[in-house]
C-alpha cells in the first residue's frame, strides 16, 4: 500500500536516482540490498533493492528534508541526506559493532505499563532475568524456575508432569476465592479460567495443568508485584498479586539462530517400607483376633468367620489362587519406573531497520516415575514488529501450543498400589511359579471390590499394576493467542512531550479433550457393571478477548518537574462451555471411543460467561528524580456483580525518595541507590462465574401432568466487592554497589470476604446464598533480599543472594452463618475450624499420649487425678467415642474431664502457615570467553520453608491397622502386650478409634532443599569462532539433589489445597524426583 | 499548547467515565442454561409451574409427615437404623436430629407466598389470565400455605411465621418465633381468604387433579382440623358439616359399603377422599418410597428395614378388633379368605393366622396393606410401582372430627356423636358402640369414655396415616374446665403443668396423665418411667427447633424444653 503510494508520487514527479552498492572488505556488489526514501521521522516514502550487480534505480518524491538509507541485514545501514543528487554509490560496512548498539538499547530507560520508571516506582516489585536461571539450569516450568527466588512468592511444585503448582504471593487473603496470583504475558493478562459454574465431570482444574504453556526459553524475565499500590494497574483481577512474565522479542541485526536442548534422568526419592506378605498376614489376624476379642467371641461370627475362612490368608494349597496369595509383591516398586525428560528448543531472531522477528519453536517430552504419566508440549510462536515510521508501529504475536497429557485413569494408583495385599500377584501364575501375561485381578476379595471413581480417585480394590498399564487420561490441551498491538506517538511540539496511544486487541483459544479409559482388567467388575471399560470423553474451549486502549503522557518541565499521566480502558469478555459423555461395556481397549454398540453412562454440558470493564487513570509526578508522588485509580465492572455493586472503585497512593539524588549526596562514593518507599492501596475480588448474584428459576419435575418450576437460588443484591486494604513500606539500598539489600513491610487488611455458599435460614425457603460477604482477614509480614557481590575481578567473580519472608496470616472477624466446621467423630478426620485470631489452615484435633498399657492405665480420671466411680462405685474406664477402651489402645488427652474423648476435647494443634520461607543462590565464575579456556560457572539454588504443619495422611493410613490395607514396617512395633514400649496402639479390625485425628500425625514439614546445583562451562571465543558460533555453553545440573528436613513422609513439599479453608494433607502424591540434567545452548 | 494537551487528556477521561452506563447493559449477562429471576412471572403458566411446586414439595415431605405423625404415637415404632428415628420415638431429642428439619415444609410455604405475591402482578400483564383463573390460583396457594403451617404449628408450637416471599437478600431472613394464637390465626385467615373469593373450585377438568388439587372441600377440611386442634368447637362442626351435608353433584362422600372401603387406597381418588398427594408411575415414572417406610410383608419385625413397624401394642388391637368383627359378623369357621372390615384389609394377615368359629388366632407377621396391596384378596396382588395416593383428608376423618368436637360441646351433643361413631363402626363390620335410642345407655356415659372411643375408631381406621400422634396430642391438650368435675386424675397429688393456651389463660389439662399413660403403653423402646418423666414437661410434646436453623438464625430461640 505505501509502496504504492510513493511509486505514485513518484511518477508524478519523476525525479530519479541510481547507484551502487558495494560490501566493503571484499568489494564485492550486494545484491537485494534495501534503497529507501524516508522522511524526517523516518517513515518511507518509497524504495527499490539492488539488482545481482549492486545496482538500483530509486524514483524521488517531491519533499523537504528527504533521506536516503541504504540496509542489507548483517550490515551497517547508511542513511544520506538527499540534496537533489542524481547518483550515489554506497559502500557498506560489518556490523560488528551493532551488538553493543543493542546493548546501548537496552540500556535505554524501561517504563512499566504506566509509563513510569523505575527510579519513579514507589510500589514494591521485584524482576528475575530468566536468563540468569535457565542459561545453568533450564527448567521445564516457569514456576520451577521461580522457586526460591524471590522474597514473598511461596511455590509448592507438584511431582507427576503436568502437575500444577501452586503459587501464594504473601500469603492467603480470601477466604473462598482462589488465592493464585494474576500471570500477565507481555502485559496482556492471561484470562482464560474456569468459573464457578463450570461442570467438567471427569475432570479437575489439575488437569489444564501448568496454566502458563510457555517454554521458560521464550522467556525474558519475570517481575512480581506484590502490593496493592504496583498491582492496582491490573486492577482487581491482580488483587493476589502479579506476576509480570516477559518472553523474548525480536531483535535487529543479522539473524541468529539459538538451539537448547537439555536431557535429564529423574530418580524418585526412597519410599516408605512397607511390610512384606508374611508381616501382613500376621498383621492382619493380630487386628481381627483383637477385635474378636474385644466384641467377645460369641458376638464376633463375622470376625471368626473372616479369621478362619479368608482362602486369600489362609496358606492353604488346594485353593484355586493359592499361587496368586502366597508371593512377596512389593506393589508400588511395580507401577514405578525411572524416567526422564528432554527438553529442545529452538529461536531465530533478527530485522532490520523496519521490521524485527522471533520465530521459536519447542519441544517438551517429560516421563513421570509413575508408569503411564507423560507430559508432550510443542511449542510455536511468531512475533513480528513493523514500525511504519518513528511515530507508528504495530506488533503482531502468534502463538501455538499443544499440549498432551498421558495419566492413569484414576489419581490414587500409588496410593492403591501402598495399600495392596502384598502377599498378592498382579498377575495370574504359572504352574512353575512364574508371572504370566494375564493380570490377576478379583471381582472381590479380602480387600473388597471396586466401588467406582469419585473425585478421580479410585474407590475399593482395584489392581493398580494394570490401572498403570492399561488406563489412561489423555489430555490434550491447543492454545492459540493472536495479539495485534498498535501505538502511535502524537507529534507535539517541544522535545520534551510525549504522547502516545496504544491499542491491542488479544484472542486466545483453548481448547481441551480428555479420554479416559477403565479398563476392566484393572477392576475386575462384572460387565454390567457401569464401570466395566467405561470410557468417557470430555471436552472444553474457552475463549476470551480483550480490547485495551492506553493513552500516555509524559511531560518535563522545566528540567525538574516529570510528569507522567496514564489512561487505560479495558473490556475482557471470557466464554467457556464443556461436554462430556461417558460409555460402559465398551467391547476391548481398541474401541475405547464412546460409540455406537456400548452403554450409555451418563452425559453433561456446561457454559459459563464473564464480561469486564476496567478504567484505570494514574498519574505520576517526580520532582528532579529525588521525590516522587503517585495516583492510581481504578473503576472496574464485572458481569458477576450485582446491578447495584456493579462497579467498584479502587484508588492506590505511593510516595518515594531517591537519597542518592539528592545533593548532598553527589559527592558520597557509597550509596549507589537508596530509595525509600511507601504506597497505600485498595483493591477488590469478585466472584469468579458470570451471573451468581441472579436469582434463577430451574425445573423441579412434575407434579401429576403439571410441570413443576421453583426458585433455585435467590437473587443478591447485597453482593458487594470482597475488598483490601494494603499498606507497603520499603527500602533498596545498593552500597558500594555491592551489596544490595531490599526490605518491605506490609499490612494488608482484607474485609466483606466473598463467601461462598453460605448457609441461611431455612424458614426462608431456600438452604443457601451462592454468596455472601462476610467476614476480615489481615495479612502482615516483612521480606527482605540481600545481595552481595563477594569478589569481581577480571578472571572471578562470585554472588550470593537470599531472601526471606514472614507473614502473618490472621482471622480478624468471623464470618457470620460459618458453616465449615462440619466435623463428625471419627477416626483420620481433623476438625476445620476458623477462629477469630488464629491463622486460616489450622488444624483442630485430639492430644495424643500414646497407648494405654494395662487396665488400670484405662481408668478415667477427674482433674485432680482422682480415679472416677459412678453411682455404684464402680470405676468408670476411659472411652474413646461410645467404645470403651482396652490396653493397646489410643490414649488421648481427656481435657474436660469426663472420661469420654470427644468433639470436647479437640484442641488447637498447630498450622499450616510457614513462619518463614525463601531461598537462596550462589554463583561463581571462573574465567570469561576471550580466555583460552572459557568460562566456567557454578550455580547452587535453594529454597525452604520452616515452621508450617502438615497432616501426614499418608502415614496415618499406614499405621492405623484398622482395616485390609497394607502397612509400613513401623507397625511391627505395634502394641502387643504390657510393658511394649511404644506409640503405635495395637492393631484392631474394623473398630475402636486408635487413629483418631490428633497431633500423632500432624508433622512439622520444615525443609531446605538445594533445588539445583549446576556446572557450567561457555566455549571461549576462538573456538568459537572457528566453528562459525556467536556462543555455546555446556552444562550439568543436578536437580533436588539434597533436602534436610525432619519430616518422616516422603516428600516435605506439599501441595496446598485448592480452598483456603481446606486442611493440608500429604496424601503420598508423587514427590518431587532427583534429576541429573545435561545440555548445551547453542548461538550462530 | 501544554495547557491544550492537558485538557484533552481531561475530556477523553471524562468521555470514558460517561461511557460507564453503556457498558452496565454489556455486563449484564444472563444464563442459558437457568431461568432468570427477573424474566419470571410472565404468564398464567408461570403462575401454574410454581403451584405444581408447592404440591411437589408437599409430596416430598411426605416422608416426613410420616415419621412426625406415626412415630411418638406408637402405632408404629423404628427398629434399626435410622438413629434419628428411634431418638424421636423415644421422646429424646437433639436438635441436631434431622427428623426436626423443617426446611422441606418452609420450601412449600415459600412456593405459596410467591404465587401469593406474583399472581396479581401476572394477571396484569398476561390478558389471557382470567380473574376467577388467578383467584383459584390463590385459593390453591392459600391452601398450601394453611395446610404447611397447620403442620408446623401442631408440630412445633411455634415458628417463626412468613408470609411474604422472599425475592432477595435485601429482605430480613432472621425472623423470630410467633406464638400458637398467631399461626393458628393466620390458618384461618388464609382459609377464609381463600373462600372469600369463591374462587376455589369444587371440581378441575381431570378426576386427578380434583383430589389431588386444593378444592373448596379441602379448604373446609382444613378448617374443621385446625378449629378442633383450637378448641374451636362450633366452627369445626360448621365446617365439618359442609361437606357432610354438602348437596353438590360431585362431591367427597362416605363410603358406607363394607366391600367398598379399600376403593379409598386403591386405585385411589375415591369418593371418599377430599385431598390426597398424588403419584403416578406411569406418568411421571416417580415412586414413592412406602415399601420402604413400611416393612416388607413377610419379614419378622425383628428384621424389619423401614422406620414404621407394627408395636406390639397395636397387633394386640388389631386381633382383637378382628376378632369383634368376626364375630359380629358371624363368618363361619375357617374362612379368612372373606376379608372384610377395616383390619383384615389394612393389615393383611398372614396365612399362619386362624379362625375356629368363635377365637381368632392371629399370625406372626402382619404389616401394613393400605399402600401395597392392589385387593384384598390375598397377599400377591401388589401393586406393580409403589404409587401409592398419600390421604391428608378424607371424609371418615371429618366426621370423627365433628364427633370428636361434639364430644368436647358437652352432654347435650353426645347423642350425635355416637350416631357418627357408630356409622364409622358399622362400616368397619363392628357392632354399635352405644344405641342411639339407649337413652339409658347413653346417660351412663362420660366424656373420656367417649374421647377415648373417638381416639380408638381414628387410630384403627387412619393407621398409618400419619394421624396417630396429633389424636394423642389433642387428647393431652384439652383443658380440665372443659371435663366435667371428679374425672380429673391430675387431681390426685400429680403435680399440675400450668399452660397458657390462647385466650384461655392458665389451665391446667384434663386428660394429660391419660394421654402419657398411652404413649407409655404402646411404646416399646423405651422405659415408661422415663417417658413419664419426660413428657411432664407440656415443651417436650413439641419437637426442638432445627440446629442448622438456631445457628443461622439470630433471632431464633430455641423452644424451651430443648434450650
Amino acid at each position: 500500500m505505501l509502496f504504492c503510494f510513493g511509486a505514485t508520487v513518484a511518477l508524478a514527479q519523476n525525479k530519479t536516482m541510481t547507484g551502487t552498492v558495494i560490501e566493503e572488505g571484499i568489494n564485492e556488489p550486494i545484491y537485494g540490498a534495501n534503497v529507501v526514501v524516508i522522511n524526517q521521522q523516518n517513515r518511507t516514502l518509497g524504495g527499490t533493492i539492488t539488482d545481482l550487480d549492486g545496482n538500483f534505480v530509486l524514483n524521488v518524491p517531491e519533499g523537504k528534508n528527504l533521506r536516503i538509507q541504504i540496509s542489507f541485514i548483517g550490515l551497517k545501514t547508511q542513511t544520506f541526506n538527499y540534496t537533489g543528487q542524481s547518483k550515489l554509490n554506497v559502500t557498506l560496512s560489518s556490523d560488528s559493532k551493532l551488538l553493543s548498539d543493542v546493548e546501548v538499547v537496552t540500556k535505554a530507560v524501561t517504563r512499566s505499563e504506566l509509563g513510569i520508571t523505575d527510579i519513579q516506582q514507589t510500589s514494591s516489585t521485584q524482576k528475575v532475568q530468566m536468563a540468569e536461571i535457565t542459561e545453568v539450569a533450564p527448567v521445564a516450568s516457569i514456576e520451577e524456575a521461580l522457586q526460591g527466588q524471590m522474597a514473598g512468592v511461596d511455590i509448592v511444585l507438584g511431582g507427576d508432569p503436568g502437575a500444577k503448582s501452586s503459587i501464594r504471593i504473601r500469603g492467603v487473603s480470601t477466604l473462598s476465592s482462589s488465592a493464585e496470583p494474576l500471570v500477565v504475558v507481555d502485559g496482556i493478562p492471561t484470562t482464560v479460567s474456569f468459573g464457578d459454574d463450570f461442570s467438567f465431570s471427569d475432570a479437575n482444574e489439575d488437569d489444564f495443568g501448568a496454566l502458563l504453556n510457555i517454554s521458560p526459553a521464550d522467556i525474558e524475565s519475570i517481575e512480581v508485584l506484590k502490593d496493592a499500590a504496583a498491582t492496582s494497574i491490573y486492577g482487581t483481577a491482580g488483587s493476589n498479586g502479579v506476576l509480570l512474565i516477559n518472553t523474548k522479542q525480536g531483535k535487529t541485526g543479522k539473524t541468529r539462530f539459538n538451539f537448547q536442548s537439555k536431557f535429564s534422568a529423574k530418580e524418585e526419592p526412597a519410599t516408605i517400607p512397607l511390610l512384606n506378605g508374611k508381616q501382613y498376614i500376621s498383621m492382619v489376624e493380630d487386628a481381627i483376633w483383637n477385635a474378636a476379642n474385644a466384641k467377645g467371641l460369641a458376638f464376633a461370627t463375622s470376625e471368626l468367620n473372616l479369621l478362619f475362612n479368608t482362602k486369600e490368608l489362609l496358606r492353604d494349597p488346594s485353593y484355586r489362587y493359592y499361587r496368586e496369595y502366597n508371593v512377596d509383591t512389593d506393589w508400588l516398586d511395580e507401577v514405578r519406573q525411572n524416567a526422564w525428560q528432554w527438553d529442545n528448543s529452538f529461536s531465530m531472531t533478527g530485522g532490520g531497520e523496519k521490521a524485527t522477528y522471533r520465530l521459536s519453536f519447542g519441544f517438551l517430552d517429560d516421563v513421570g516415575t509413575t508408569v503411564g504419566t507423560e507430559a508432550k508440549r510443542i511449542t510455536a510462536g511468531a512475533k513480528i514488529t513493523y514500525k511504519f515510521s518513528d511515530r507508528f508501529r504495530i506488533y503482531t504475536d502468534l502463538s501455538y501450543t499443544d499440549y498432551d497429557k498421558d495419566a492413569n485413569a484414576v489419581e490414587n494408583v500409588r496410593s492403591r498400589a501402598q495399600a495392596m495385599m502384598p502377599n498378592q500377584s498382579p498377575y495370574l501364575m504359572n504352574e512353575d511359579g512364574t508371572r504370566s501375561s494375564s493380570y490377576f485381578t478379583p471381582e472381590n476379595n479380602f480387600q473388597g471390590n471396586f466401588a467406582g471413581v469419585s473425585s478421580n480417585n479410585g474407590q475399593g480394590n482395584f489392581n493398580p499394576v494394570a490401572m498403570a498399564n492399561e488406563s489412561y487420561k489423555n489430555t490434550r490441551e491447543r492454545t492459540e493467542k493472536i495479539t495485534i498491538d498498535w501505538e502511535y506517538k502524537f507529534p507535539l511540539k517541544q522535545q520534551w512531550q510525549h504522547l502516545t496511544y496504544e491499542g491491542y486487541v488479544n484472542m486466545n483459544m483453548k481448547t481441551s479433550t480428555s479420554k479416559t479409559f477403565l479398563p476392566q482388567v484393572a477392576t475386575g467388575v462384572l460387565w454390567t457393571n457401569t464401570n466395566a471399560n467405561r470410557s468417557t470423553e470430555a471436552s472444553s474451549d474457552a475463549f476470551s478477548l480483550q480490547f485495551y486502549n492506553k493513552l500516555l503522557y509524559v511531560a518535563t518541565i522545566a528540567e525538574k518537574h516529570n510528569i507522567v499521566f496514564t489512561a487505560i480502558a479495558n473490556l475482557t469478555n471470557t466464554h467457556s462451555s464443556s461436554a462430556s459423555n461417558a460409555t460402559y461395556a465398551n467391547v476391548s481397549l481398541n474401541l475405547s471411543d464412546p460409540i455406537v454398540g456400548s452403554i450409555v453412562g451418563g452425559a453433561s454440558s456446561g457454559d459459563s460467561e464473564n464480561r469486564k470493564v476496567r478504567f484505570t487513570e494514574s498519574l505520576n509526578y517526580a520532582y528532579d528524580n529525588r521525590y516522587v508522588l503517585s495516583a492510581v485509580v481504578t473503576e472496574e465492572g464485572n458481569s458477576a456483580m450485582g446491578k447495584n455493586q456493579r462497579f467498584g472503585v479502587f484508588p492506590a497512593f505511593g510516595a518515594s525518595w531517591n537519597l542518592d539524588r539528592e545533593h548532598f549526596m553527589e559527592n558520597q562514593e557509597w550509596l549507589t541507590q537508596g530509595k525509600f518507599r511507601g504506597s497505600l492501596g485498595w483493591s477488590g475480588n469478585a466472584p469468579s462465574s458470570g451471573y451468581s448474584y441472579l436469582g434463577a428459576y430451574s425445573s423441579l419435575g412434575t407434579y401429576g401432568s403439571m410441570s413443576a418450576i421453583s426458585p433455585s437460588r435467590m437473587q443478591l443484591d447485597k453482593l458487594k466487592w470482597e475488598s483490601s486494604r494494603e499498606w507497603d513500606l520499603g527500602l533498596d539500598l545498593r552500597i558500594l554497589d555491592r551489596y544490595g539489600l531490599t526490605i518491605d513491610y506490609y499490612d494488608k487488611y482484607t474485609k466483606d470476604c466473598l463467601m461462598e455458599k453460605v448457609a441461611i435460614p431455612s424458614t426462608s425457603g431456600y438452604t443457601q446464598l451462592k454468596y455472601m460477604n462476610s467476614g476480615e482477614m489481615s495479612n502482615k509480614g516483612y521480606e527482605i533480599r540481600l545481595d552481595v557481590d563477594i569478589f569481581k575481578t577480571k578472571m572471578w567473580f562470585a554472588k550470593i543472594s537470599v531472601n526471606a519472608a514472614r507473614n502473618i496470616n490472621k482471622v480478624e472477624k468471623i464470618p457470620t452463618n460459618w458453616t465449615a466446621e462440619n466435623y463428625s467423630f471419627g477416626n483420620g478426620s481433623y476438625a476445620v475450624r476458623i477462629v477469630e485470631g488464629d491463622p486460616i489452615g489450622s488444624f483442630y484435633g485430639y492430644r495424643y499420649l500414646g497407648v494405654y498399657q494395662n487396665a488400670e492405665d484405662t481408668y478415667a480420671r477427674d482433674a485432680s487425678g482422682n480415679v472416677m466411680r459412678d453411682f455404684n462405685g464402680d470405676v468408670v474406664t476411659m472411652k474413646n467415642g461410645n467404645t470403651q477402651v482396652y490396653a493397646g489402645d489410643a490414649k488421648y488427652e481427656d481435657i474436660n474431664h469426663d472420661g469420654v474423648i470427644n468433639e470436647q476435647d479437640i484442641v488447637y494443634l498447630g498450622n499450616s502457615n510457614p513462619t518463614l520461607t525463601g531461598g537462596g543462590s550462589f554463583n561463581l565464575k571462573y574465567g570469561n570467553t576471550k580466555t583460552s579456556f572459557g568460562q566456567f560457572s557454578f550455580t547452587v539454588n535453594c529454597n525452604f520453608r520452616i515452621g508450617q504443619k502438615v497432616i501426614n495422611s499418608a502415614r496415618m493410613n499406614l499405621e492405623a491397622m484398622y482395616g485390609t490395607a497394607n502397612q509400613s514396617t513401623a507397625v511391627l512395633q505395634r502394641w502387643r502386650k504390657e510393658g511394649d514400649d511404644t506409640d503405635i496402639p495395637r492393631a484392631l479390625y474394623g473398630m475402636g478409634y486408635n487413629y483418631l485425628g490428633s497431633d500423632r500425625f500432624v508433622e512439622d514439614a520444615s525443609y531446605l532443599r538445594i533445588k539445583t546445583m549446576s556446572l557450567s562451562w561457555a566455549m571461549p571465543k576462538k573456538w568459537m569462532d572457528r566453528a562459525g558460533l556467536q556462543s555455546c555453553s555446556i552444562f550439568f545440573t543436578g536437580y533436588d539433589l539434597f533436602t534436610f528436613t525432619g519430616y518422616s513422609g516422603q516428600n516435605p513439599e506439599v501441595s496446598l489445597p485448592s480452598k483456603p479453608t481446606k486442611l493440608v494433607s500429604d496424601g503420598n502424591t508423587t514427590p518431587v524426583s532427583k534429576r541429573f540434567a545435561c545440555g548445551v545452548n547453542l548461538t550462530f | 499548547m501544554k495547557i491544550k494537551n492537558i485538557s484533552k487528556v481531561t475530556l477523553l477521561s471524562l468521555a470514558l467515565s460517561l461511557s460507564l452506563t453503556s457498558c452496565n447493559d454489556w455486563l449484564n449477562l444472563t444464563p442459558d442454561n437457568e431461568q432468570v429471576t427477573e424474566d419470571y412471572w410472565q404468564s398464567k403458566e408461570d403462575v401454574e409451574s410454581v403451584v405444581a411446586s408447592g404440591y411437589y414439595y408437599m409430596r416430598q415431605a411426605v416422608p416426613t409427615v410420616i415419621a412426625w405423625g406415626e412415630l411418638r404415637g406408637g402405632d408404629f415404632y423404628n427398629l434399626g437404623s435410622g438413629y434419628d428415628a428411634t431418638k424421636m420415638q423415644d421422646f429424646d431429642m437433639l436438635s441436631s436430629n434431622q427428623l426436626c428439619n423443617y426446611s422441606k415444609i418452609y420450601q412449600i410455604i415459600s412456593m405459596a407466598n410467591s404465587v401469593l405475591k406474583y399472581a396479581p402482578e401476572v394477571q396484569a400483564k398476561d390478558n389471557t389470565y382470567y380473574l376467577s383463573m388467578m383467584q383459584s390460583h390463590l385459593c390453591e396457594a392459600y391452601f398450601q400455605r394453611a395446610w404447611a403451617y397447620s403442620l408446623l404449628v401442631k408440630n412445633y408450637k411455634e415458628v417463626p411465621l412468613i408470609t411474604d416471599a422472599y425475592v432477595n437478600d435485601d429482605a430480613e431472613m432472621n425472623l423470630p418465633k410467633a406464638s400458637e394464637s398467631q399461626i393458628i390465626a393466620q390458618i384461618k385467615e388464609d382459609i377464609e381468604a381463600a373462600l372469600a373469593t369463591g374462587a376455589a373450585k369444587g371440581t378441575y377438568e381431570e378426576d386427578w387433579q380434583t383430589k389431588s388439587r386444593a378444592t373448596k372441600w379441602a379448604l373446609y377440611a382444613l378448617m374443621a382440623d385446625i378449629c378442633l386442634w383450637n378448641h374451636d368447637y362450633d366452627e369445626c362442626i360448621a365446617y365439618a358439616n359442609r361437606i357432610i351435608e354438602a348437596s353438590d353433584a360431585i362431591r367427597p362422600v362416605f363410603i358406607a359399603e363394607t366391600g367398598n372401603w379399600y376403593e379409598i387406597f386403591y386405585p385411589g381418588l375415591s369418593n371418599e377422599s377430599i385431598f390426597e398427594l398424588y403419584w403416578d408411575y406411569n406418568t411421571e415414572g416417580i415412586n414413592n418410597n412406602f415399601t420402604s417406610m413400611f416393612p416388607t410383608l413377610g419379614t419378622t419385625s425383628g428384621s424389619a428395614s423401614g422406620i414404621c413397624n407394627f408395636t406390639e401394642a397395636v397387633k394386640e388391637k388389631i386381633a382383637l378388633e378382628t376378632q369383634s368383627v368376626l364375630s359380629n359378623l358371624e363368618i363361619p369357621s375357617g374362612t379368612l379368605e372373606q376379608r372384610v372390615g377395616r383390619m383384615y384389609l389394612t393389615s393383611f394377615i398372614s396365612s399362619s393366622a386362624s379362625w375356629n368359629g368363635t377365637q381368632f388366632t392371629p399370625g406372626a407377621n402382619i404389616a401394613l396393606w393400605k399402600y401395597r396391596g392392589t385387593d384384598v384378596v390375598d397377599a400377591t396382588t401388589v401393586r406393580i410401582h409403589n404409587d401409592a395416593n398419600f390421604i391428608l383428608y378424607r371424609v371418615a376423618d371429618i366426621m370423627l372430627m365433628k364427633a370428636e368436637a361434639l364430644v368436647m360441646k358437652g352432654q347435650a351433643s353426645w347423642k350425635s356423636a355416637v350416631a357418627v361413631i357408630n356409622q364409622i363402626r358399622n362400616r368397619a363390620g363392628l357392632p354399635d358402640f352405644v344405641n342411639v335410642n339407649d337413652d339409658d345407655a347413653l346417660n351412663t356415659l362420660d366424656q373420656y369414655t367417649l374421647l377415648s372411643e373417638v381416639l380408638d375408631q381414628r387410630e384403627m381406621e387412619f393407621l398409618g396415616e400419619a394421624h396417630r400422634w396429633y389424636d394423642i396430642l389433642r387428647l393431652a391438650r384439652y383443658d380440665a374446665s372443659f371435663a366435667p368435675e371428679g374425672t380429673v386424675e391430675d387431681n390426685t397429688g400429680v403435680s399440675y403443668e400450668t399452660y397458657r393456651t390462647s385466650g384461655f389463660g392458665e389451665n391446667v389439662f384434663a386428660y394429660k396423665t391419660k394421654a402419657i399413660e398411652l404413649i407409655a403403653t404402646y411404646n416399646q423402646t423405651t422405659s415408661p418411667i422415663q417417658l413419664q418423666s419426660v413428657l411432664q414437661n407440656s415443651w417436650a410434646w413439641y419437637l426442638p427447633l432445627p440446629e442448622d436453623d438456631i445457628t443461622t438464625n439470630s433471632n431464633l430461640k430455641q423452644n424451651p424444653y430443648y434450650e
